[in-house]
């Protein structure tokens, strides 16, 4: 066993307005090893990833590199340090080929100063033949797969001379064999004495690959340990530890009320499939999973924003044929984005205009729009909703970010839906706000209508949800009862685990 | 309650006041700082030029502003909906030139305002079409156009101005009602309370202003993007093909390379007028103030004898200044 210390984290601290990104983190990375990280969305893992390759400054702490103390300023610093990471959403410039991609930054030149293509073209031949890729050096990056330009991105930091390189759920858009792939590609790293930070939430994964896993929660370092002294039970504890604490409102339910919304076997090509669910009126039923698990892909194809290949869904028992959102809109569901800037209002408009908008066709006569029945309409969800602002005539764009949510829930509520879609409706609010919404979600449910919370934040779809759907990779991976709620069989299923 | 709570809550309710105060104020500075603009410019001018306040210069002035105001209309609604329209100078030298004929064959206004206004709508409504079904960005559906309307004219009309206009084409750019108003002025008013009405008090303004500020929300709102795409070319094609008639009226004659750049003045006059360049905001009459300060602009340079094409380095001068503005009074909120 190696043990010559390749990294070590000092003492890191990080704070974000309102929030304590990371609290005093400390912990050693091992030379020649994959070090995974683990925890749950928002623990703090890609801050402290993006402090290491100088894309953002720590508040205090420090990093140690092969045992001297270094300032990583910024991202140039971090490459000369030999620190390279690939992204999850890999940001490759599309209109490069693949030759110009692998040179970028680092073009060799001839005698006259131009850039000697012969040379850029003849290494990288070399570099695709030796590490097994099967491109062409012309080959525009568009027409290179994920999994392709994964590897590029990889081989291209290696030749730069990258001896640690940090891999960001690298696996969560490929297929199997492109998975396994990478993973082998990882194994030939570690060989060759290279250090792996490799961030997974796949459990098989973690335990076929990593050598020492740490585990991070709430911006706080948990723990290090070799991979064979931790059982995956332990390791998910540990993940989600935390009691709840926080404060739901309950409402009282039954999950026996008659089904108000059912989807059979809907699929869409490469992004879902075979998704079955049921939403019993009266019901808040949660969506759990990764991000990139589909459940906001799923949400729009109910909801009419995109089209679906194939299954069939029912509200009331009737067979819906929502084309576009109008539609749905009409039949009788609604969803509130979880953008609020990009899907959710028009900011430079008021918070009046922005209620009304979905409901125009309803209060006008002929075109012209019945000013006092709109007023009318409006009054009543901008008072239900408590919205913090001088009047309705106040630019939705000046409100506070929850205030913001407000707007975009009285918008969907105006619509007076049957079926409500709520797609992470407490994302980046304060706690007073967060209460407001759940208050009002008990309050709609009660009413015979059907929610469908999509959240991220686990203890919130405890809290709230009287059934929870975990989606994993695009289908329905469980069903978990309330009597059955645990955070650990929810990050089970949503991890893979059958 | 204790007298300092009093005292306290007193203070609070000052201070709620006077912040309240400033927010008025600063509302209606922006919401009447073109007008006031207007009022200063107009001041400035007739201490620069003793010709300036006539009564012939103001209807001169005005009449002027009656063209620039209705293509003002035209590229103002494309432009908050969230497109831009750089073909409307050629739509209007077509369908002012396609209106001469009929008026002269019938005989009559009114159906030489609807070809113009047929023709307008038939020219932007393919732009708004190709925008909307083909993805395509406007600037380069609308250049394409602009080329091709031009083309069209010319094949058309062999670039011979067309001279016989009959006796009544005139009548709406020159002519007076009652004497003293003129005919071009009462146009243009009706087309901005027409405008003003669309775009206040119907569900399609709402939808245009929506569909501007906030393509992706307009969408998830319900809204047809596509077609309001297409609404919002179609009522701009309204205001281009009147202009064309009001333009080719007034200089009574079918000029074929007539109107050229005018998209050009209808874009600066509307950004003027407090249309955000960004899409989602603007106002009927502010557009119309917007055209009257773009004519008194060249109007005064015309008195002080600036030369043609000097003017334009100023009209170009103008459009960044109105353009950063807006951009200055957005990045505050």
């Amino acid at each position: 066993m190696k043990e010559e210390l390749k990294l070590q984290f000092k003492n890191i601290s990080k704070a974000f307005p309102g929030v304590q990104a990371l609290a005093d983190v400390s912990f050693d990375v091992r030379k020649g090893t994959v070090h995974a990280l683990c925890g749950e969305n928002g623990a703090g893992k890609s801050t402290l990833m993006k402090i290491l390759i100088g894309l953002q400054k720590m508040d205090s702490g420090k990093i140690i590199l092969d045992g001297r103390e270094v300032d990583i300023a910024d991202a140039r610093t971090a490459q000369n340090y030999g620190i390279a990471m690939i992204f999850q959403e890999l940001q490759v410039q599309k209109s490069l080929t693949v030759m110009e991609s692998m040179f970028v930054n680092r073009l060799p030149v001839n005698k006259a100063r131009l850039v000697n293509w012969k040379k850029v073209r003849e290494d990288t031949v070399r570099i695709l033949q030796q590490e097994e890729i099967r491109l062409e050096p012309d080959t525009p990056l568009s027409k290179v797969s994920l999994s392709d330009n994964q590897l590029l991105e990889i081989v291209k930091a290696t030749t730069n001379g990258a001896d640690i390189i940090i891999m960001d759920e690298p696996t969560s858009s490929l297929t199997e064999r492109e998975a396994a792939r990478l993973l082998e590609k990882i194994k030939k790293l570690r060989t060759e004495g290279k250090t792996i930070i490799y961030i997974s939430h796949r459990m098989e994964e973690i335990y076929g690959l990593a050598d020492d896993v740490t585990v991070m929660r709430d911006g706080q370092f948990i723990a290090t340990k070799p991979i064979e002294e931790i059982v995956q039970q332990e390791l998910i504890r540990m993940m989600v530890g935390r009691e709840l604490t926080d404060v739901f409102p309950k409402h009282t339910t039954s999950s026996e009320g008659e089904i108000l919304f059912e989807a059979r076997n809907v699929s869409f090509e490469g992004v879902y499939k075979n998704v079955s669910f049921q939403v019993r009126k009266n019901e808040i039923v949660g969506f759990a999973g990764l991000v990139g698990a589909g459940r906001t892909e799923i949400a729009r194809g109910i909801a009419g924003f995109d089209s679906y290949d194939s299954g069939e869904m029912y509200l009331h028992n009737e067979k819906l044929k929502n084309k576009n959102v109008s539609e749905a809109i009409r039949s009788g569901i609604v969803m509130a984005t979880e953008d609020r800037k990009k899907y959710g209002l028009v900011l430079c408009r008021s918070i009046a205009e922005n209620i009304s908008l979905p409901i125009l066709q309803k209060i006008s006569r002929f075109l012209f729009i019945n000013f006092r029945k709109e007023k009318q309409e409006i009054k009543v969800y901008f008072d239900r909703m408590r919205v913090k602002a001088q009047d309705t005539n106040t630019p939705a764009g000046t409100l506070s970010g929850g205030n913001q949510q407000k707007v975009v829930l009285a918008k969907a509520l105006i619509c007076e839906p049957d079926f409500l879609i709520l797609d992470e409706p407490t994302r980046g609010i304060d706690v007073g706000a967060k209460y407001e919404i759940y208050n009002l979600m008990n309050e709609i449910a009660s009413q015979g209508k059907g929610i469908l919370f999509i959240s991220s934040e686990l203890p919130e779809l405890l809290g709230m949800c009287d059934r929870i759907y975990v989606i994993h990779e695009g289908s329905v991976a469980g069903e978990i009862k309330r009597e059955e709620f645990s955070q650990e069989l929810i990050m089970h299923y949503a991890s893979g685990g059958k | 309650m204790l007298p300092a709570e009093n005292k306290n809550f007193r203070e609070e309710k000052e201070m709620k006041v006077e912040k309240f105060n400033m927010r008025e104020v600063s509302k209606y500075t922006s919401r009447y700082g073109i007008f006031i603009t207007l009022i200063v410019l107009v001041t400035v001018c007739s201490f620069v030029s003793s010709k300036f306040l006539t009564a012939s210069n103001a209807l001169n002035v005005l009449r002027q502003t009656s063209v620039y105001c209705l293509i003002a209309l035209a590229e103002g609604i494309v432009i908050i909906s969230g497109g831009i329209d750089l073909a409307a100078g050629s739509t209007m030298a077509l369908a002012g030139i396609a209106s001469i004929p009929v008026c002269v064959a019938t005989d009559s206004i009114f159906l030489g305002v609807l070809t113009a206004v047929g023709v307008g709508i038939l020219c932007s409504g393919i732009s708004g079409a190709i925008t909307a079904f083909l993805d395509m960005p406007a600037f380069v559906v609308t250049l394409a156009m602009q080329m091709a309307i031009r083309g069209f004219i010319m094949v058309r009309t062999l670039g011979v101005t067309v001279a016989k206009t009959g006796g009544k084409f005139k009548i709406l750019g020159q002519g007076f009602i009652g004497g003293v108003i003129p005919t071009a002025i009462l146009v243009m008013l009706l087309a901005v309370i027409a405008a003003d009405i669309l775009l206040r008090y119907t569900r399609i303004g709402r939808n245009l202003f929506a569909l501007g500020g906030n393509r992706e929300a307009a969408f998830a709102s319900g809204i047809n993007i596509r077609l309001y795409t297409i609404i919002a070319y179609v009522i701009s094609g309204i205001f281009a093909g009147l202009a064309g008639y009001m333009y080719m009226s007034r200089i009574n004659s079918g000029v074929p390379s007539g109107a050229e750049g005018y998209e050009s003045n209808g874009i600066s006059a509307a950004v003027i007028g407090g249309v955000a360049f960004t899409g989602g905001s603007g106002s009927a009459w502010g557009i119309m103030i917007g055209a009257m300060i773009l004519c008194i602009i060249t109007n005064i340079l015309n008195l002080m004898g600036v030369d043609g094409n000097a003017q334009k380095i100023v009209n170009g001068a103008i459009i960044i200044f109105a353009v950063a503005v807006d951009m200055q009074t957005k990045r505050r909120r």
